[in-house]
Parts: C-alpha cells; structure tokens; sequence
C-alpha cells in the first residue's frame, strides 16, 4: 500500500451504485500465490491422510501409548517400604487434606467415604499393605477411585503413615463404624 | 412499437428510513444487554461466588443467551438495518413492503423478546448456538421467510439492473442461513417447550457444527462483508479497489466456507475423511477470507491521512484487520496439532470475541457511526468523543484476547503434560486455579469495550435528540428498469449473471449446497455410526429426565463429554470414544469448552453421595472448584407423569425402548431414585428427596461410562 499508486491510475469502470464506483484492478499476485499455494497443500494432505500412508488417529494414538510404555516406570508395591517417621506423617498429613479430606473429613472421621481413624475396615485389614492397596487401586464398587495415576508411590506410602498415626484419634463427628472389626 | 416505448419513464419515489431507524435503534438497545451479559459471566469465571445461587443467573443459563443476543439480536439487528439502508439505495427502489417490514421488524424483536424469557429458564434445545427451543424455532423461519420474500421482491422491482457486491452477499446470507436454520432445528417436540433433535450423537455432532461454523460464516462474515462494501467506500468516497476481487473472493468464500465445520470435531468420533476435509478447506479459506479485507484495505490507498482524524475510517481499518488476523487464526487452528492443543481451552474463546468484539463489533459501530446521523439527517455530536469509544474499546479487545491466549496456551499444556507416564497436573482444579487471574483481566478487558459502548449510546442519543424534526423525506427520482429494452446481448459472463438475479440466486443455492450434501449426507444417512454395544444401553427414565436437566443447567458451556484419543487424556479420563456409545444422544452433548473436566468417564467415579455433595456446593468437595452451587436442584420436582411420552418420542427417534418401559416409564424412575436415596443413606435427608431433580441428575452421571475399549 504505497502511496505512490494512486487510484486515479487505474481504470475505472462503469459502474456505479448511489455513487460507488469500481476499479478493475487485477488481483494482487500474492494473494493468487496465497490461494495457489493453500490449495496445493490441501489437495496433498487430504491425499496423505485419506488415500496415501498418512497414519490415522488410532495409529498416532497407539503409537504414542506405546512409546509411553517403554518409557513408563511403574512402582511395584511390593517394593514400597513404609517410614513411620515424622517427615512422613507431616507429608502425609498435607497430602490427606488436599486428596482426601473431601470425602473422608479432615478429621479422618468420614463423610462419604468411611471413618478412618477406627478399628473397622471394609477392604483388607488395615496393614500398612492394605490401606497402601486401597488408594493405589481404589475400590470402583464403593466410589473409592485408583489413586495411583494421580499420586506417586512413595506420596501413598506417606499418607498410609499418616492414616496408621491418626487410628483411634476418635474425632467428635466421625462416622460410626462400617466393616469388618480388626483386633 | 413506436420509439416513444423506448423513452425511459421516470419514477418518483422515497426511501423507507423508518424500518431503518427502527433496527439501528434496536441494535443500540440490544447490543447493550448482549455486551452487558458478557461482561456479567466472564466476572463469573472469575469470581464464582457471581452466580449467586439463583438458577436464572448462572452461567450454565447466561452464557447462552449471552452468545444469541450477540450474534441474533446485536448482530442481527444490526445487519438488518445496513441492509435496508442499503439496499433501497444500491437498488434504487423503496422496499417491497413496509408492511412485511415491519413484520421482519416486531418479529425479530419477538423472538429476542422470547429468548430472553425462555433461555435463563432453561428452556433450552442444548446445541449451542442454536439453543431455543421448537416453537421459537418455527417463529424464527417464518421471519426469515418474510424477510427473504421482501427483499427478493424488493429486487424484483429494482430500477439498477445490475447486483452491487453488497447485494451478493446479502444474498448468499439470506438463502444459506435459511437451509441451516431448517436442517439444524429438525427436532420432534415432546411438549410446548420441549423437544429432541432428530439427530444424534456423531450425526448430531456434524449437522450442530456445519450449522455453527456457518453461522460464524453466512451471519457474521457474509452480510457484513455486504455492509463493508457498501460503508466503506461511502465514507471514504473512492471507488472499490478491485471489481475482479470481488468476483472471485466472493463465490470462493461461498463454496468453501461451507465445509469447514468439521474442524469444530477434530480428534472426535466424527468420520476422519470428513473431519480431514474440515481440515483442508479451512485452510484453503485463509485466501477468500484474506479477499475481502484487502479489497476493503485497497479501497482506502491515498486515503490513509484521513484515519488519523476520522473515527469511523478507524473503526473500519481495525475492524478489517481483525478480521484478517481471526481469519489467520482460523485456519491455523484448524491444524490437528494446533487443535489438540487449543481446542477445549480459552484460546478459542479468545478467537471467538477477536472476531466477534474486532471484526462484527468495530463494523457495526462504523455503521452506527455513518447511519444514524445520515437517517436522521444531522451531524454526529461528537467526533471527539466516537474517537475516545474506539481507543477505550481497543484496549478492552486487546487485554481479552491476550489473556485468552495466554489462559488457553496455559491450561493446554497443563493439560498435555505427562512424564513417565503420568499427568503431570492430575487434578484438572489446578490448571483452573492458574489461570483464574487471566480470567480477571479479560472481564475487565470485555468492561472497557462495555464503557465505550456506554459513550456511544451518549453520543448517539445527543445526535438523535439534536436532530431537526418533522424532517421530510428525499424524494428520488430514477428511470424505471423496462426488461424490455435490456442490452442483454452485449453482455457476458459475470456481468450478465448481475442482471439476472434469478440466475445469481441459484448459482448461490448450489455452490453452498454442494459442500453440505457431499459432507453430511453420507454420516446422516450411514448405519455405521449407528451401532449398537452391548455396553451402552439406552437410558433409564430416570436417567433420561436427568439428561434433561443436564441440558436444562447448561452443563454443556463448560464440560465436554468427549475423550479424544490423545495419551493425555486417556490418562486423566479413561477411555477413549467411540461413535457407538453417543447412539442414543438426541442431542449429543459433546460440549466445545472444557472450564471443568470431561464428564463422560465420571459414571462410576464417585459415590452417589459426593455427586450429592457436589452439585449442593462444589467447594465442600473439590475446595478450589469455581463451579456454581446447584442448591436448586434439591427444590425442583421430576416430571414422573411426562416420563412415558418423553420414551416414546425416543422410540419414534429410533432409541429401543419396549411396551413395558414405556408404560412403566414413572414407577420404574420412582424405584431407581428410591434406591438412590438408600444409598445415600443421609442423616436428615430433605423431604421426598426421591423426587427431586438431583436424583435424576445423579443417575444420568451416573450412567456416563465406558469400562473398556470395544
């Protein structure tokens, strides 16, 4: 758009609508470039992934789970050891009120998941194992969800420290007993 | 035949500036409340506590009758006024009718008027864009019918014989927009304010978003290309930069922006040939949409001295520019890597309002600006104070755009990010709690662009008061068009099909029924998609009214129900999509905006009783939530006796429902709420909680699954 090319250069037509008049102007050439060049890469991209070996959304999707895998680390736990000191219960204990005070109450006591802080317990027996299992599996059949694609291996095992130190706390609002009693 | 026939007779007429004034005045009036509104639900996603715990107020309610008022009723009005104004002038004759005017007119007010009233009250069809309900629906043809039948009439009778530009995009909107309002409206009604779309799933999926991408492209692009054409080179008095230009950016526009609407689908279960070919027209759109702005730009060389003093050439330059820049991002968007990253995130809504507060906003002030004092014939009060709502205005679209852009690039990557196989942000509340200080600069960027609205509304309420009155109409005179003596035979080519509006018409019916027919009819009519699973059953009619509740809430604007097969978001969701599970979904509820997480995997996740919780106060399960409390939804009743007419029309749509489920639609809703409530087990619970909305909305979440891939 420089100024030296000025309107009255070009030729005018012989329109005019309530005064609006018309150059014929060709078209700017890049712009034709613009529209030559768009629809060249369409014409190929449609042919890649529609005809050509352009891979499909299963197979990008199933090419990345699998390079995910071989990348994957995955937390055995039956290589998990259980600190009982106190790092473990003050990370634990931050842990438990963002995740899981929710539904078990800060407390511990039970809201919409069980009491936590009694002898009852509804899956397993309450071993630092069980418990451990509990929120890396979760239980879908009574709204516990796996926790373990949210929360690392070694954080679990804080907040299973946390749980055992907190057992027979017995907060004033808290649930009353559900499961199975263990001595 | 003597030579006397040949002697042109002259006509006297007038112009119609009454329907003029009414639609500039409604615009003003209605822009106003569309703007109002934006400003009252992005404060909202700033600050939750701003849904107030009232059903009409939230911004599952709001939101959408904020997006119809800015496209149907500012937009809308807006479009009808230049087009009057226009029009009588570019085809030198008075309106066919002032009466079916006027009908377009109140009718258009009536069905804003409806929307109004119907929308916060949940009566909504849950497609976005095109939200209301059935009997609004058949009003709105029925003006637009009016509408077209004016104006082609208007044609008609026409004393310039040939079409200007502006009238072939007017055109091309009123011919198109009538073919998606029909096909994407197809519903069958279950009562007055109630209906299922025909569609489903998949197939719904692909109808809603050729209907909404070209909403954006035959409401929002077209017409006010048409209105550019005219204004532009009226206020800047030279001619138009190229008349080949406009030739061919209009009819590429036409035909290819009709097959874009699958990039709205990317990654989803919609077909991949089809959702590739959404892909590859958007980007060839990039050169037809460019057409326009630089025609328009061009218009204006030598001219350019004059912007620094003239505020509507101010408003023009911007209002081309972003539309050169969201026409830019449109293609860029519609890339797949592109759209993986941004899709479901502020980055579109960003997009959106550079379109909608740049492009459409920026026009209809620069036609404001022209028209009002033109109509009432006088001055505009205050240069000065047009030139104050431009800056105030830009810096609002600028700090709304910049912060959507950093807010959805922010929360993408949140979202993307996995190590080791693991999301690196697993609770979908943190990527929310990031950007929440983004969502306070763009309320405040949508607040100024309200302010300066505000000076508007000054500014042209003081030039229509300071107008003269009782003021005549001009009276005009032309030579009447005689059909007889057209020298038809030395014209060829475009320039004939220009005289024949009939010809030109047509020409436009096929080029933008082409793209639809080819794109939609195979998935609407292919049984592929149409698959049962063993998995998915139909829904229980509990389940059903609480789907029904879920449209009503809107949960739609701000959860999808879409889990696109993207590493991240099997991780964060489960699995992934497939086409057979939404076969059941009259209207399929995919949603386009993810403000909180997918909903389809959440069956199952949670007990009864935290849904419970949830709804009543999201806080007192997920404390960082800026989701609104539902505390209504304990108040509200289910329909049990609509339950068995609601299962037939289902069963009409296809959904395989027996005798027996249909007859005992009530009691078999009325056992499952009942068992509901025992899960729940509440210590006080509220009074024949089993016959509460929530219940219903608790069995229907509960119902979104999908254990494992088929």
């Amino acid at each position: 758009m420089s100024t030296n090319d000025q309107p009255q250069d070009d030729k005018l037509l012989d329109h005019n609508y309530d005064g609006i008049q018309e150059l014929d102007n060709p078209l700017p050439k890049w712009w034709v470039n613009l529209f030559y060049i768009t629809g060249i890469f369409s014409v190929f991209y449609f042919g890649y992934y529609v005809f050509g070996t352009g891979p499909s959304l299963e197979e990008e999707f199933q090419a990345s789970m699998k390079q995910d895998q071989e990348t994957q680390q995955t937390a055995t736990p039956s290589a998990i050891t259980f600190t009982h000191s106190d790092d473990s219960i003050t990370n634990g204990k931050k842990l438990f009120v963002s995740k899981c005070a929710a539904c078990h109450k800060a407390s511990g006591g039970g809201l919409v998941g069980p009491n936590l802080t009694d002898n009852y317990w509804i899956t397993g027996k309450g071993t630092d194992q069980d418990i451990f299992n509990v929120i890396s599996e979760g239980v879908p059949a009574k709204g516990m969800i796996a926790w373990k694609d949210l929360v690392k291996a070694n954080e679990i095992a804080d907040l299973v420290v946390y749980i055992q130190s907190i057992k027979g706390s017995n907060p004033a609002d808290g649930l009353p007993p559900n499961g199975n009693l263990v001595e | 035949m003597t030579n006397d026939t040949n002697t042109p007779v002259i006509d006297r007429f007038s112009f119609d500036n009454g329907i003029v004034k009414a639609f500039l005045l409604a615009t003003i009036v209605w822009g106003a409340v569309a703007l109002l509104l934006g400003v009252v639900i992005a404060s909202q996603l700033a600050h939750w506590k701003l849904n107030f715990g009232i059903s009409w107020l939230t911004f599952g309610r709001l939101r959408p009758l904020h997006t119809n008022a800015a496209i149907f009723a500012f937009c809308g009005n807006a479009i009808f006024a230049g087009i009057y104004h226009s029009s009588q002038r570019l085809l030198k004759t008075r309106m066919f009718s002032d009466t079916l005017s006027k009908i377009h007119f109140w009718g258009w007010q009536l069905i804003i008027v409806a929307a109004a009233i119907t929308l916060p009250l949940g009566m909504t069809s849950g497609k976005e864009y095109a939200e209301l309900e059935w009997p609004i629906d058949i009003l709105i043809a029925v003006v637009w019918l009016v509408f077209a039948f004016n104006y082609f009439a208007t044609i008609k009778v026409r004393r310039e014989r040939h079409l200007y530009v502006a009238i072939w995009f007017y055109i091309a909107t009123i011919v198109t927009i009538t073919i998606l309002h029909v096909v994407n409206s197809l519903a069958i009604p279950v009562s007055l304010f109630k209906s299922y779309s025909l569609f489903a799933g998949a197939q719904d999926a692909l109808v809603q978003w050729w209907y909404g991408h070209n909403a954006v492209a035959f409401f929002l692009t077209t017409p006010f290309l048409g209105l550019m054409y005219y204004y532009l080179p009226k206020a800047i008095k030279q001619p138009i930069y190229s008349y080949r230009l406009s030739i061919i950016h209009f009819w590429s526009l036409v035909f290819i922006y009709i097959w874009a609407g699958p990039h709205h689908l990317l990654y989803s279960v919609l077909p991949e040939w089809a959702q590739t070919v959404g892909v590859v027209f958007s980007i060839t759109l990039l050169a037809p949409s460019w057409g326009g702005m630089i025609n328009g730009l061009l218009t204006m060389r030598g001219a350019w001295s004059r912007v620094r003093k003239e505020p509507i050439l101010k408003f023009f330059v911007a209002a081309l520019t972003l539309y050169g820049m969201a026409t830019f991002e449109g293609p860029l968007l519609s890339i797949k890597s592109v759209n993986s990253l941004a899709h479901f995130t502020d980055w579109i809504v960003g997009h959106v309002h550079s379109g909608a507060l740049g492009w459409n906003g920026f026009m209809i002030f620069a036609l404001l600006y022209y028209t009002v004092p033109k109509v009432w014939k006088t001055k505009l009060y205050s240069d000065k104070l047009a030139t104050t709502h431009f800056w105030v205005a830009t810096v609002g679209i600028v700090l709304y755009v910049l912060s959507m852009w950093a807010s959805g690039v922010t929360q993408g990557l949140m979202w993307q990010a996995v190590e080791g196989g693991r999301l690196v942000y697993p609770d979908f509340v943190e990527t929310v709690t990031k950007i929440i200080p983004l969502y306070y600069v763009r309320a405040f960027g949508g607040l100024l662009y309200f302010v300066g609205y505000i000076v508007m509304i000054y500014n042209l309420t003081k030039t229509i008061i300071s107008a003269p009155k009782n003021v005549e109409e001009d009276i005009i005179t032309a030579p009447r068009l005689d059909t007889n003596t057209l020298d038809a035979g030395k014209e060829s080519g475009h320039r004939w099909v220009e005289g024949v509006a009939s010809t030109f018409t047509t020409l436009v019916i096929v080029a933008v029924l082409a793209g639809s027919v080819i794109e939609i009819l195979p998935a609407i009519t292919a049984h592929t998609y149409m698959k049962p699973i063993p998995e998915k059953t139909p829904y229980s009619s509990l389940e059903l009214v609480g789907r029904d509740i879920y449209i009503r809430e809107g949960c739609y604007n701000c959860h999808s129900q879409q889990v696109r097969p993207l590493k991240n978001e099997v991780l964060r969701y489960g699995t992934k999509s497939v086409p057979e599970e939404y076969i059941y979904d009259h209207p399929f509820q995919w949603g386009s905006k993810r403000t909180g997480p997918d909903v389809s995997r959440v069956g199952g996740k949670y007990p009864d009783l935290w849904h419970y919780r949830h709804m009543i106060d999201p806080r007192s399960m997920v404390p960082q939530s800026i989701m609104p409390s539902y505390p209504w939804l304990t108040k509200g009743r289910v329909n049990f006796a609509e339950l068995p007419k609601k299962l037939k029309v289902m069963r009409l749509m296809g959904v395989p429902y027996s005798d027996d489920e249909i007859k005992n639609a009530a009691q078999d809703a009325r056992r499952q709420a009942k068992s509901i409530v025992m899960t729940m087990n509440l210590a006080s619970p509220p009074k024949k909680l089993e016959e509460r909305d929530i219940i219903a909305l608790i069995a229907y979440l509960q119902k979104l699954h999908l254990k494992k891939d088929i």
